[in-house]
């Protein structure tokens, strides 16, 4: 019993980061209908460039911040110079064109910081809290993971729910041409969500460093989980994604904890398979319920 | 035949306006205007390129050859998301509202033309915007109020009846104050009590408001016309008051041309039996 209880706590955290990459996916879907599988190497390259921030000033937090700047930068400059003009042609190869944006990251990131992995150390104490004579699987560092995502998740609930470009974000996802006649400009909102995914995908790639390492390719893994949730979550649910981000990381931890860390990516493809077999348009979708 | 009408003070003109898709003519050379301050409509038989008139006014449609003047100015390249600025408002056939945004959000959308404070400052929810946000709730309230259905602000459009549905869509059109409303069909789908009551409403716009009327039903349209334009397969064949229009011969072949079809269907009928 103790041992699940150890699991459970041990999974918040990447659960936690799972959901914010799955809320990046979902967030560029809603905008573009588009699956983003450069999420993640937009995600690994500003890592670095926080990584950088942080070997030149000492601070994590300046790390942090450049960037999630930068990943608003990327995020934008991915949507004009890639989707877009891809897009004008056929959706379908938008989302092949994310794959070559993925092995363009992975490779350039490779030149300019070389291919080894790379130490992330999290900027307080990552060793367990201790309680009740034992030490347990739930560190200051998790803490500030937490903390850090539930406020990402709040803030960006506020902008879509009570603020006018949100309101002008969910239109232009829904129907571009009613948005436009109703004098939203569509284009820019559309740039706008592939921004603010860069930008929740820049926060998810700094805080998931400390718990793995960071190379080039080190966040692939990850795809696999934010994916796997964003689908159950129903594509273009914010709150499924962060529901199901957070589920998937748990599932994980327990299945890495009771057989071996490798299984993993399997459970997830099983669930994703389990899911499409019998609930397709995913739980949250918004044909059944209200979607923020 | 080119019809030409002498008008006086259009607001909103195309001139010579043409259209075809993969080879077929949808508008020949189109020139209707419509004049400051009047229920102006425009009718035809099905698939006559009425809609597609509204669609070249609002840069849905780029036409072949032709222009469309606003204001006495030429529209060069509409890009459709400033015609609110520009005071031009249309709605669409059916409803065109966004399921999952409640009525209130689906009218102060309506407003998006005119918000000014940047996307940044609304993200962080500074105080200006604040005050900005409120403003549009107030118009988007008056404009709910205007149409009756202030009391539906908070409900989604899938909760509502389908008049109360088109006439939250019409508040979305009124709340970005347009000189011009472009109506897609506004009385499809609703009863005869609500259509008379569309009909009062749309007179109490004029002459403050211009309104370009797209609509089948042809009681509504004599009633609150003052100048009608006639399509017929891409081309205007008539334009004038509605007691011209009804007695025009171009109009009454053009309508009783689709019934002659339907009666020359009746005859092989009963040739067959």
């Amino acid at each position: 019993m103790i041992d699940f209880i150890d699991y459970l706590l041990g999974g918040i955290s990447s659960g936690a980061i799972i959901a914010l990459m799955a809320l990046a996916l979902v967030l560029v879907w809603r905008s573009t209908r588009v699956v983003n599988f450069a999420q993640l190497g937009q995600a690994m390259f500003t890592t670095y460039i926080a990584l950088t921030v942080r070997e030149l000033t000492g601070s994590w937090f300046l790390g942090l911040i450049i960037a999630m700047a930068a990943g608003l930068v990327v995020g934008v400059i991915v949507h004009f110079l890639v989707i877009r003009p891809v897009k004008r042609l056929d959706t379908s190869g938008a989302i092949i064109a994310t794959f070559g944006v993925l092995i363009a990251l992975e490779a350039l990131a490779a030149m300019v910081w070389g291919g080894d992995p790379e130490a992330f150390p999290p900027p307080i104490n990552n060793s367990g809290y201790e309680a009740f004579g034992r030490i347990w699987p739930f560190s200051p560092y998790d803490l500030l993971v937490l903390a850090s995502v539930v406020f990402l998740v709040l803030a960006l609930s506020v902008v879509f729910t009570r603020t006018n470009v949100g309101l002008a974000m969910r239109a232009s996802a829904f129907n571009p041409e009613v948005a436009r006649l109703s004098g939203v400009r569509v284009n820019r909102m559309l740039a706008l969500g592939w921004a603010i995914a860069g930008l929740v995908g820049a926060v998810a790639g700094v805080l998931v460093a400390p718990l793995s390492t960071l190379s080039p390719t080190s966040f692939d893994i990850f795809l696999v989980f934010a994916f796997t949730a964003a689908v159950i979550g129903g594509l273009d649910s914010l709150v499924g994604a962060v529901a199901f981000g957070i589920g998937t990381g748990l599932v994980i931890a327990l299945v890495s904890g009771y057989s071996d860390s490798s299984n993993a990516p399997l459970v997830a493809l099983v669930l994703l398979v389990l899911n499409l077999l019998f609930k397709p348009e995913g739980v949250f979708s918004h044909h059944k319920a209200r979607a923020v | 035949m080119r019809y030409h009408l002498p008008l006086t003070h259009p607001l909103l003109q195309t001139v010579d306006i043409s259209v075809s898709f993969g080879g077929l003519q949808i508008l020949d050379e189109v020139s209707i205007g419509i004049p400051e301050g009047s229920v102006t409509g425009l009718i035809g038989p099905n698939g006559a390129g009425k809609t597609t008139v509204f669609n070249v006014m609002t840069g849905f449609v780029k036409p072949d050859s032709g222009k469309v003047k606003y204001e006495g100015n030429r529209l060069r390249h509409v890009k459709t998301h400033h015609l609110t600025k520009m005071g031009i408002s249309r709605t669409l056939q059916g409803v065109g509202l966004f399921p999952s945004l409640t009525a209130r959000e689906n009218v102060m959308l309506g407003a998006s033309g005119h918000v000014r404070s940047g996307i940044v400052a609304d993200a962080l929810a500074m105080p200006w915007t604040d005050a900005e946000q409120r403003h549009i709730r107030d118009k988007a309230e008056a404009a709910m109020a205007e149409l009756g259905v202030l009391s539906e602000a908070d409900r989604l459009p899938g909760e509502m009846p389908y008049p109360v549905q088109k006439r939250v869509a019409l508040a979305r059109a009124l709340v970005s104050d347009p000189k011009v409303l472009l109506l897609d069909e506004p009385a499809g789908g609703i009863g005869a009590a609500d259509m008379r009551e569309l009909g009062r409403l749309i007179r109490s716009w004029v002459p403050e408001r211009t309104v370009l009327l797209v609509e089948h039903h042809m009681e509504l349209v004599m009633e609150v016309c003052d100048l009608i334009w006639v399509l017929d397969a891409g081309k205007v064949i008539a334009a004038g008051s509605p007691e011209e229009v009804r007695n025009d011969p171009a109009v009454l072949a053009a309508y009783l041309g689709e019934d002659d079809h339907e009666d020359d269907h009746e005859d092989d009928h009963e040739t067959v039996h």
